[in-house]
């Protein structure tokens, strides 16, 4: 059950990402729903659920359309690492220390993504929009994934 | 209420906003510059392409293909294969993608330039039996070498927004002007020279701040021709 509830999610979030597509150009990549599902996961889950959502978002992107490996998998591995790396220093349950966490890793996500697709590293205007923009969709986001968590039924999820 | 009743109203309302977000799609794509856009190209490519007659009557595949037959570089070096572009939607959110209804049965593979009535409309990226994949030219990772109307190149990117793209990287001195038409350079080996890349709509510091707009048809259904380069046949 646990995991048919995980895939429901995994699913919404796919389905999310297609219904928010055409906001989701240049600065506003920070913001993509299945980046912050993973960066929520990345925050307190396992490393065998995060595997399996970095898999997900690959095969899904790789083979669906017209993106290689490395321009799909380099993001997604820098927001896992940037998060798994930043939770050290910062309490993941604190409900508001936690986005000191997902929006640096978003962000820097974001922008080496654009860094392999356009080509050049992008600018500090970028950055900044980057920023709030991860900020204002985290903060719609993590809410209601916080809610699902007795879904996922883990002891990593304090009740 | 209990942890797992919230739980399910959770996953019901997330379920709700995302219809909302596939209802509003149309909304957001048709954007206010639209017609601005569409009145650009159409003024430029009126002005030094072709007449209104040709324009209108670019309507199906064989005329599309008359067209570009009459054009310098038909016959030269490329070969036309014609086909009819869909919309396709790309699971990643940054790229932009088109599908092609046919594949290696033609000939067509990865790197062969596809062109419309209106111009330059992407390369393909991947291909199978009765199917091709087009990047198309507002797509990030899109890039070609441009000459403006003196003939001065640069280099052509795509994006960062849907039906636009940027000048890159300067080769020569090129300076853009609002409503200069842009063009292939014709170096690269995927289209021939002098082929509409798109409209120069907003000249901005630094360079590579500039807007082009592209054809506004760029997302939609359309006949459209594969240049697939020639080989050399060895004869006795």
């Amino acid at each position: 059950m646990r995991a048919g509830w995980f895939t429901i999610l995994l699913l919404l979030t796919i389905f999310t990402t297609g219904a928010f597509r055409p906001l989701l150009v240049n600065t506003a990549a920070s913001a993509d729903p299945l980046l912050i599902l993973l960066a929520w996961l990345a925050l307190i889950d396992r490393w065998p659920r995060i595997i399996v959502v970095v898999a997900v978002i690959s095969v899904y992107r790789v083979f669906g359309g017209i993106s290689t490996p490395f321009e799909v998998l380099t993001p997604i591995l820098m927001i896992t690492f940037a998060v798994r790396s930043l939770r050290l220093w910062m309490d993941p349950y604190h409900p508001w220390k936690r986005y000191q966490i997902v929006i640096p890793a978003l962000v820097l996500g974001a922008a080496i993504e654009e860094w392999i697709l356009a080509g050049y590293l992008p600018s500090m205007s970028f950055v900044f929009q980057s920023c709030w923009i991860a900020a204002l969709c985290g903060a719609l986001m993590m809410p209601i994934l916080d809610l699902t968590t007795p879904l996922l039924r883990s002891a990593r999820y304090p009740l | 209420m209990k942890r797992i009743e919230r739980a399910y109203w959770a996953i019901g309302c997330w379920l709700v906003l995302a219809l909302i977000g596939y209802g509003l799609q149309p909304l957001v794509n048709r954007s206010g510059s639209a017609d601005l856009h569409r009145q650009l190209l159409e003024q430029a490519l009126q002005r030094s392409l072709i007449s209104e007659a040709e324009e209108q009557s670019i309507l199906d595949r064989q005329q599309l293909l008359d067209r570009y037959l009459a054009a310098n570089f038909a016959g030269s070096l490329y070969q036309m294969v014609p086909a009819r572009l869909s919309p396709h939607l790309d699971p990643h959110p940054r790229r932009s993608v088109a599908r092609l209804d046919r594949g290696t049965e033609t000939g067509l593979l990865a790197g062969m330039g596809v062109i419309g009535a209106a111009g330059v409309i992407g390369k393909i990226t991947s291909s199978g039996p009765g199917w091709s994949l087009v990047q198309l030219a507002d797509d990030p990772a899109f890039v070609i070498p441009f000459i403006d109307e003196v003939g001065r190149s640069a280099i052509y990117a795509g994006g960062p927004n849907l039906g636009r793209g940027h000048p890159r990287l300067r080769i020569d001195p090129v300076e853009l002007l609002d409503g200069m038409v842009l063009r292939t350079h014709g170096g690269g080996g995927t289209f021939p020279e002098g082929l509409v890349v798109g409209v120069v709509s907003e000249v901005r510091f630094p360079f590579r701040n500039s807007v082009i707009l592209l054809t506004s048809t760029l997302h939609h259904g359309q006949e459209v021709l594969v240049l697939t380069p020639l080989t050399k046949v060895k004869t006795r």
